[in-house]
This record gives structure tokens, C-alpha cells and sequence, in this order.
């Protein structure tokens, strides 16, 4: 038994990990109070405690949280979203001192937020500036939230034993550990990053970052394989097997995560509009042979889109004339899915006997399906409006993927926390049992962590339009929405978001600069475009 | 003869200076955690197309084209060759033009002549039409418009991959084509390719 | 094999038709090859170099002693009559070996006014070092 408990504190003691706050530290005050507890618990529970105060509180109800966000969002108010975003994440104190609360050295090597914020709070921080127009501040919190997945990609690079081993040995609760983003919202951030540098001009940086999507992808393709292999090696040493099935008959909604859209899908983190808008950009600027890859990847993750099928060894067929200009609209509908928790008692052997233990794992909960329009008006043309991304379908994915590791790491935590559970009840009586279950509760709630913000599902239209303002009108689900947007630039993308409520159209700079992009200089844009977040009747 | 008593009597000379210098100065600034390779080395990080594969490739076609009597017509008689887009059929984002820009300078080291296009002939008509029309260059000293002359030989090819993967390893077979091609016949002059293979544990 | 007693002016001799050398002469083959490091199981037994249209055409044959696999790094050094490197170094080249194999290994001068040339060759397993920079063959392995 104390060798189960001295395993347990090597997984979960991080002393050296930063501190963040804790706020709901009245568990850890009631274990103090109870003189009669062994100490070696309080010291294994505190640990615990102290590990969960990184990169944010891991006890708040993420999804809580969001859920008004969303709500404002959807009710046009940007600004309130803002500032509840901003309220919500309010830093009591920095923890990115050089050092942690007792004084200890902090660890380096690892980015768990900058500038006091978590990752996610730049995820959801950027979309929202994104529709509000604001792509430059948009961009910056992005490429804060890239800072952090760019530590993690470093580390991992470096030492990707480590990255890995971490995952196998890790003896807390999933979401207390450093939230680096799910694999799916990595390459998004950096899908979203090239369309922020392209709507507001900077064509290098946009080419740069489009090659780093690639770069990304490949990198999570790797350390998925290298984790695979670690968590089969790691419970093959543990003697647990795992089997969704059995999670399954006792009452985990498989079945969501095995729907033919899941399986057909690649992976969870592939995302064939990033693949398509290199396409599109290098296309547009002349560098074929960078464009064919994209709509060949692109492809291989929508075997089915006309859309890229017209491209795929045509790139460069049809181009835009003088005046003229090659434009891709982006059409996001909806709100990304919550992870939500949801308790399966399973059986874990304690000393010899099997006791059914209260564990929990992830859920897909779904935002509905939101209204995709199939088609869009944009000067006098009727352009069909093809979805390249599902968001929900990736998440399902992702999840899919990444459960039996999850079982696997639950049933090996839930092993060690039995232990000290009956060791508990053993040496303290009832009571300090009765304590270390509730602790066992509170600590054992699934990963609610997400980038919600993110459309449920990302459409795409394209064009030869004329330059100049172009009339844009295009179907809700609750009425017809018209407005005009600004064609300048070579490269034009226009962002449209739909939210079941208030609508979002988007307008790239139109600059002087237009003119270093060849063909006639164009007019600098006379006025902002006209359209602004209103209701849809 | 002559230069080895040359050399005998420099080494000396150069570990007396070396020593000398050792320990108090280096051209070099940095930790050491940055360094400089050999830009020539055999690259094996990755199975991606890579600097040795852009080199190899290049090499091989130069040495090729050079043995065509087209091209050593072409040196003699000063006809033009341009190249066309390499169609990249990989699923790799990787740029064709840095192989085709080294097969079109180490030619041009041999002394054929090319034309630029593409991206860069924007910038030619740009300038041609800036000393004529722009009303700001001296008549007698600016360049004349139409005169630029078009190329009697185009390189036109692809790229293509044949990526392999199971548990343990992952193989990648790259296969460039390249042709030169007479463009007022259409008539295919000369082609090769260059085979490439890489395989990496997983 | 005519020319067995040639003493290696390309220059000269080339015109006349294709020069080979053997391993038997020992200095000939040696004059143009430079072994980064002793190999132990490479070795170059027979080279050709003939000068057509103008452009130096080699032929080296390597042959694998043992009956392990070899990895051999190569690449030719173009020179003049003077001397004087008339091109580029060459990028390193990587070639499999098979046991007990003799591989052919081509090559054509990049340029017109090669005459002369220098084949470097090392192999994996040898223990010279040719490059700065760490390590100890032409292969940057950093990962994998």
C-alpha cells in the first residue's frame, strides 16, 4: 500500500510547478483543521491542490463561464463580451514572477501564460476583437496564445520523451494539467492567424504563418503517434486495459463520439480550410507550386468538395482580369462545443477487491447545429457556400482518439487515489475517509477546457469579382441579410460569421499598399464598408 | 615543388600566429548554443524534401541539360531559355522555383543566356514602363521599349511523392521530371529525372 | 587498361580517349581521390575519366569488401589546369553500398572549363573527421 502512496506523490507532487490561484481552497482548510489525519495524506492532497493552481484555477467551471460570453456574442454586444472575458480572468496576482509563492525557483521551460493569462483566454480574446473589426489587437492576443503553443511545441521538439512521459505518468485529474490548447484548436489558432495577417495586410507574415500550419500539424501528427505508444507501453506496465466498450455499457455516450462524420474524418486536428487557404493565397500571388499542395491536402481531408476539386491540378487556370479580383469569402456559423463531465462508476481493485469507483470522463456537448447559408449573393453572383471545417465533428474526433489514453490514465490515477482512500479510512477513521472521498470528487472532474468562441463549422465561397464595393446578401435562418463590403486588394478574403443571432461581416484593409500588388494601383478606399454587426430580423 | 616549400614554411608561421592569438580572441560571439554548418552537408532530419535533395536534384539536371547539344547550341548562338512553373504534385508546401533558380544560375555560369518570369517579370515591365513613361528619365539614356526578347527553350516539369508509412517506419519516394521544350515546335528536347528515396524509423 | 603507364595530365591525355586507372598503380587512383578518414571497407577499384563535348566525364567504381551495407558520402572537386576549384563545392552526396557490392558511381563536370578533378569520399563508419560543426560525417543527423 505505501508503495501505491509513495508512487502517487511522485506523480502528483509538482512543488516546483508555478503557483496560480486557489480558489477553492476550503477543501485543503478542512483537511487541515482535522488534526487526525496523517500527515503523508495532507501532504499528498496538498500537492495535489498546489499542482492544480497552474495556468489558471482548475477548479472553475470553464464552461460556466463561457456560456454568457457566447450569449453576449450572440447578441451583438462585443464590448460586454470583452469585458466579462476580461472580469473572468482578472490576474490577483502575476504568475509569471521568476519564482513561485515559497520562493522556489520557477520552472522555465514551460509557458503556462503570459502576462498572467492562460492560453484560452487569448483564444476566445482574439475571435472576439476578430468580430469586432480589430484584427490588429486580435492578431497580438493571438499571437500570445501562440507563444504558448510554440513553448510546448519547443519542448517538445527538445525533449519529447519528456512531453510524453508526462502524459503516461501524470496522477492528477486531466484538467488540472497545463491546458495547452486541444490539437484541433493549435492548427486553428494558426488558421485564424493567417487570416488576421491577411485582413490586415501583411502579406509575409500571412506566408509565413501559413507554412507554419503545415509545420504545426505535422508536429501533432508525430506526438500523437509517440503518445500512442506511450500510453499502450504505460498500461501494459500497470496491468490496466482499456476498452471503450466497457466505458460504454456503463453508460458513456459512445455513440456520439462513432458517427460516420467522425469516422470519415482524418484526424482530430487537420484542418482542410487551413490547407485550402494556402491554396487559395498562393494562388492568388502566383506561387503555383506552393498553391497545389494546399488544395491537394486540402483535398485529402474533403474528398468530397467540389469546391476543391475544381482546383486541384487547375491552380492558375482561372484568374482575375485587371480590375478584377480573385475573393474568398469565410463563412463560420455557430459556436464551438463544450467539453462537458460526465461520472462512470468503474471497477477499480482495491486491496484485492473490486470496488466500483465514480470516475469521470469528457463529453462532446454540443452548441445545436447552427444555420449554414447554402449559397451567398455577392455582386449579382451566386456563389455555392461549401463547409470545409466542422468543429464539433473534429472535437468528436479529437476525443475519440485520445479516450483510450484517457480511460487509461483515469483507471491508473483512480488505482492510486483507492489507495489512499482506504489508507485513509484505515489509519483516520471514518471521517478522514469521508474527506478523502470528497477530495476524490472535487478533484476527479474531466477536462471542460475549450476554445468556445470557435465557429461550430467554417464554410467557404469564392469569386472573380470586380474591385470597388460589391453588394453582399446572403440567408440567415432568420431572414436575408444585405450589406456591401469593399473589394481592393489582390488577395481579399471577407469574414462572415453567423451566430444564430447577431451577424458579423468582416472587411480587410483596403490601403495605398493595394498598389504594391501589381496590376492598376487601386483607389485607396473612399469610406469604411457600411456593414456592422446588427440583429437579423 | 614549389608549393609545398611554400606550405612548410607557412604552417609554422600560421600555428606560431594561432597560438598566439588562442584564448584572448575568436571572430566568433555567442555561447556555442548557435553554430554554423556545412551548407553542402547531407541533411537527414527530416524525410520533407530538403537542402540536399534541392542540391542533388539540381546537379544532376544541370549536368544533364549541359550534355544536350541543344543547350551547347544555345551557348554558342546565344538562344534564351526561360522556365516555366514546376508543378509541385507533393502534398509538401515546398517551393519549385529554388531548384529551377539553380538549374537557370549554373547554367548561366556555362554561359547560356535566360529570361526571367512570373513575379519577377512584374518588376521588368514595371521599370521598362517607369524610364518610358513616366516623363521623369532622360529620353537619350532610358531604355526603349520593345525590345525584350522572348526565349527559344522553356524547362517545364514536376515533382511528385509516393509517401509509404506503417507502425515502425515511414518511406518517401520523390520523383522530378524536368524538360526542356522548344517552344515554337512544342518539340520535347531533352528530359530527365532524379530519384529520390528516404525512409525514417518511426 | 592501354594507358596503364600514363602518368595522369588529363589535360593531355584526354583528348585521346578514355583514361583508366587502376588500384595496381596505386598512385594514380590515390592522386585523385581523398579519403576523408581511412575506410576500411570502401575502395575505389577502378576510375575512368574521359573529356566529351567538352565536359569531364568520370566513372568511379566503389567496391564493399564487406558484407554489411555501407554508407559512403561523396562528391567531386572540379579543377583546372592550374589547379584553381573551377565550380562550387559540390553538395555531399549519400550512397548506399550493398555488401560485397561494386557501385558505379557517374559524374559529369558542371562545368566546361573542368579538366582536372578530386573525388572525396568518406564513409559512416569512419572515425576522421571532415567537418566542423560537430559532426563527424556529412550527415547532419539531429533527429530520427
Amino acid at each position: 500500500m505505501t508503495g501505491v502512496l509513495r508512487n502517487c506523490g511522485s506523480g502528483a507532487f509538482h512543488m516546483d510547478k508555478p503557483l496560480g490561484l486557489i480558489h477553492d481552497s476550503h477543501i485543503f482548510d478542512r483537511l487541515k483543521r482535522n488534526m487526525r489525519f496523517p500527515n503523508s495524506l495532507i501532504l499528498a492532497l496538498s500537492g495535489t491542490l498546489l499542482l492544480a493552481g497552474c495556468a489558471g484555477n482548475p477548479f472553475r467551471s470553464y464552461d460556466a463561464e463561457m456560456k454568457e460570453t457566447v450569449n453576449q456574442v450572440r447578441q451583438g454586444k462585443l464590448d460586454q463580451a470583452v469585458a466579462l472575458l476580461e472580469k473572468n480572468n482578472k490576474t490577483l496576482f502575476s504568475t509569471d514572477g521568476s519564482q513561485t509563492k515559497d520562493g522556489k525557483p520557477k520552472e522555465q521551460s514551460v509557458l503556462d501564460s503570459v502576462n498572467g493569462k492562460d492560453i484560452l483566454y487569448y483564444f476566445e480574446k482574439g475571435e472576439l476583437l476578430c468580430l469586432k473589426k480589430d484584427y490588429t489587437q486580435s492578431r497580438d492576443s493571438w499571437l500570445m496564445a501562440d507563444e504558448i503553443v510554440r513553448t510546448w511545441e519547443d519542448e517538445y521538439r527538445a525533449n519529447p520523451t519528456k512531453v510524453i512521459g508526462d502524459i503516461g505518468s501524470f496522477l492528477v485529474s486531466d484538467r488540472v494539467r497545463r491546458y495547452d490548447g486541444q490539437d484541433y484548436e493549435k492548427v486553428f489558432l494558426s488558421a485564424k492567424l493567417t487570416l488576421d495577417h491577411i485582413l490586415t495586410g501583411d502579406f509575409d507574415l500571412a506566408r509565413i504563418e501559413m507554412k507554419k500550419t503545415y509545420e504545426r500539424e505535422k508536429l501533432i501528427e508525430s506526438f500523437r503517434e509517440k503518445e500512442y505508444d506511450k500510453v499502450k507501453e504505460e498500461q501494459e506496465k500497470q496491468g490496466v486495459t482499456t476498452n471503450t466498450d466497457d466505458l460504454a455499457a456503463k453508460g458513456y455516450p459512445l455513440a456520439e463520439l462513432d458517427t460516420p462524420e467522425v469516422r470519415h474524418l482524418k484526424n482530430g486536428f487537420q484542418n482542410a480550410f487551413a490547407h485550402y487557404l494556402a491554396g487559395y493565397f498562393f494562388e492568388v500571388t502566383g506561387e503555383y507550386s506552393l498553391a497545389e499542395p494546399g488544395y491537394r491536402n486540402a483535398l485529402a481531408l474533403q474528398p468530397n468538395s467540389q469546391l476543391i476539386k475544381e482546383k486541384v491540378d487547375k491552380v492558375g487556370r482561372n484568374r482575375a482580369g485587371p480590375n478584377e479580383t480573385d475573393v474568398l469569402f469565410v463563412v463560420e456559423t455557430g459556436f464551438a462545443p463544450a467539453w462537458k463531465s460526465v461520472t462512470v462508476p468503474l471497477p477499480i481493485p482495491v486491496s484485492g477487491r473490486w470496488v466500483a469507483t465514480p470516475l469521470s470522463f469528457p463529453v462532446i456537448k454540443s452548441e445545436g447545429k447552427s444555420f449554414m447559408p447554402a449559397s451567398l449573393k455577392a455582386g449579382g453572383k451566386d456563389l455555392r457556400v461549401e463547409t470545409l471545417v466542422n468543429v464539433d465533428t473534429m472535437a468528436r474526433r479529437l476525443l475519440k482518439d485520445q479516450l483510450p489514453g484517457i480511460i487509461g490514465r483515469t483507471v491508473v490515477r483512480a488505482v492510486a487515489k483507492s489507495a489512499v482512500q482506504y489508507q485513509a479510512q484505515k489509519q483516520g477513521g471514518a471521517v478522514a475517509g469521508l474527506i478523502a472521498a470528497v477530495a476524490t470528487v472535487a478533484t476527479e472532474q474531466a477536462d471542460e477546457r475549450a476554445w468556445r468562441t470557435l465557429p461550430e463549422r467554417l464554410a467557404v465561397a469564392r469569386a472573380i469579382l470586380p474591385r470597388g464595393t460589391v453588394p453582399l446578401e446572403f440567408e440567415t435562418g432568420a431572414g436575408v441579410y444585405k450589406t456591401e463590403v469593399t473589394i481592393g486588394n489582390r488577395v481579399t478574403i471577407i469574414p462572415i460569421r453567423l451566430t444564430g443571432g447577431a451577424v458579423y461581416v468582416g472587411q480587410p484593409h483596403v490601403e495605398a499598399w493595394a498598389s504594391m500588388f501589381t496590376d492598376e494601383p487601386v483607389k485607396p478606399a473612399k469610406r469604411k464598408s457600411k456593414s456592422k454587426s446588427r440583429q437579423a430580423q | 615543388m614549389t608549393k609545398i616549400t611554400s606550405t612548410r614554411l607557412l604552417l609554422p608561421a600560421l600555428l606560431a600566429l594561432s597560438l598566439g592569438a588562442c584564448q584572448t580572441t575568436s571572430p566568433a560571439i555567442g555561447d556555442g548554443s548557435v553554430a554554423y554548418g556545412d551548407s553542402k552537408a547531407v541533411e537527414t532530419v527530416t524525410t520533407d524534401l530538403g537542402s540536399t535533395d534541392i542540391q542533388m536534384i539540381a546537379e544532376k539536371m544541370t549536368q544533364s541539360l549541359l550534355q544536350t547539344p541543344e543547350i551547347q547550341t544555345a551557348i554558342k548562338k546565344r538562344h534564351l531559355l526561360m522556365a516555366s512553373p514546376v508543378k509541385n504534385k507533393t502534398s509538401e508546401y515546398f517551393d519549385t522555383r529554388m531548384i529551377t533558380d539553380t538549374i537557370l544560375t549554373q547554367l548561366q555560369k556555362n554561359g547560356v543566356k535566360y529570361v526571367i518570369e512570373g513575379e519577377d517579370m512584374q518588376n521588368q515591365v514595371d521599370e521598362l514602363s517607369r524610364q518610358n513613361q513616366s516623363g521623369l528619365y532622360k529620353k537619350s539614356k532610358s531604355v526603349k521599349m520593345g525590345n525584350m526578347q522572348g526565349a527559344k527553350y522553356r524547362l517545364d516539369g514536376s515533382i511528385s511523392s509516393i509517401i509509404k508509412k506503417n507502425s515502425s517506419m515511414k518511406d518517401v519516394y520523390y520523383k522530378m521530371n524536368l524538360r526542356l521544350i522548344e517552344i515554337e515546335s512544342g518539340i520535347v528536347e531533352w528530359s530527365d529525372e532524379k530519384e529520390i528515396r528516404k525512409s525514417a524509423k518511426r | 587498361m592501354k594507358q596503364r603507364a600514363l602518368t595522369f595530365l588529363l589535360s593531355a591525355t584526354l583528348l585521346g580517349g578514355a583514361a583508366s586507372l587502376q588500384a595496381a598503380e596505386g598512385g594514380s587512383i590515390a592522386s585523385k581521390v581523398e579519403e576523408l578518414g581511412k575506410m576500411t571497407y570502401l575502395k575505389v577499384s577502378d576510375m575512368r575519366a574521359v573529356k566529351r563535348d567538352g565536359l569531364l566525364r568520370i566513372q568511379v567504381t566503389i567496391s564493399n569488401s564487406s558484407s554489411d551495407n555501407q554508407q559512403l558520402f561523396y562528391r567531386f572537386r572540379w579543377l583546372d589546369d592550374d589547379g584553381f576549384t573551377v565550380w562550387e563545392e559540390e553538395p555531399w552526396k549519400p550512397e548506399v553500398v550493398y555488401g560485397l557490392q561494386k557501385k558505379m558511381i557517374n559524374a559529369v563536370s558542371p562545368s566546361f572549363k573542368a579538366t582536372d578533378f578530386r573525388l572525396e569520399l568518406q564513409a559512416a563508419k569512419n572515425d576522421g573527421a571532415p567537418l566542423s560543426g560537430g559532426s563527424d560525417h556529412p550527415a547532419k543527423n539531429l533527429n530520427q
